[in-house]
């Protein structure tokens, strides 16, 4: 035997395919998850920016901002848990408290003003919902 | 590492590691099983890598002590093989004498077949074997002998040392 022979014999021997499948497709499902928490970010950027309304929403007892987890009305104040920093598209940091909706395989629709904002499906994580301290402070004064 | 060189990586690199793997547990569910560990990590890794043969050695290094790991564990120890099956009826060769060499070296016991596999296949020298297993020189010389001497046993006049 020589190494040639040895490398020849071994090269009939190979995982299976479907293990080969089960690999790749580990990668693709956490690029998927990783595309999945992008969006969530996003839609929490966008709801950042409706959510400033959340304090006149409390101002006005509730008439302002509605939040529906599958299919029915919880209270805002109830999942208003936790302050995060975030960073803008110029790099200023800033200070947001955040809905923050701790189960997955839940149906969320923000009703902000009409404007609906709603996300169906499963999450792996809990999703976050921004709400701009310094703005509602700014809402809050008016 | 992004998706594309991920892919690249296990399209790469898959079968080598299998059969270092497969060198240390003798059956291929669980060289699978390494395998697919060994990936997860490639995957979670973050440091990056200097060029593609920084990542094979890396692979190789994570292979070995996955397989070392494994082999070493209570499952592993415990289990029997449904299959009493010859591991080379598994896979399909041009000869019988590819047969019997793939079957000679899959019966040699584990310490032996490791450093048969890894002198043959991989390439590597004595010091690299010794270095990559945690063992001394002597020691690897001395597996390498004793394999080669088990080879020559069961595969009689095909045997050819080199």
């Amino acid at each position: 035997m020589n190494r040639e022979d040895y490398k020849r014999v071994f090269s009939h021997v190979s995982p299976s395919e479907e293990t080969i499948e089960r690999i790749l497709n580990m990668a693709e499902k956490k690029q998927k998850r990783f595309k999945l928490k992008a969006v969530l970010l996003a839609a929490a950027v966008v709801i950042l920016m409706l959510c400033t309304l959340i304090a006149a929403d409390a101002a006005t007892g509730g008439d302002v901002f509605k939040l529906e987890v599958n299919g029915e009305q919880v209270g805002v104040v109830d999942y208003v848990v936790k302050t995060y920093t975030g960073t803008d598209e110029n790099g200023n940091e800033f200070v947001y408290e955040a809905v923050e909706i701790p189960s997955t395989n839940q149906n969320i629709i923000l009703d902000v003003n009409s404007a609906k904002i709603e996300y169906v499906g499963e999450t792996t994580g809990d999703i976050v919902v921004g709400v701009k301290s310094a703005l509602q402070e700014d809402v809050t004064a008016e | 590492m992004t998706e594309a060189e991920f892919t690249d990586a296990v399209k790469n690199c898959n079968q080598r590691l299998f059969l270092i793997a497969l060198s240390f547990t003798g059956n291929s569910a669980d060289a699978e099983d390494i395998l697919q560990n060994v990936f997860i990590k490639l995957w979670k890794y973050d440091k990056g890598f200097e060029n593609d043969e920084h990542m094979e050695k890396w692979l190789t290094a994570v292979t070995v002590n996955e397989s070392k790991n494994f082999v070493k564990s209570a499952f592993f120890k415990h289990s029997v093989p449904i299959d009493e099956k010859n591991i080379g009826d598994y896979y399909s060769f041009e000869n019988t004498e590819d047969y019997d060499l793939f079957s000679a070296v899959m019966s040699l016991p584990k310490k032996l077949r490791t450093v048969i596999h890894l002198f043959y296949y991989e390439d590597l020298s004595v010091k690299e074997i010794s270095d990559i297993l945690k063992i001394s020189q002597s020691a690897c010389k001395t597996r390498l002998n004793r394999g080669r001497a088990q080879l020559k046993n069961f595969l009689g006049d095909e045997w050819r040392n080199e």
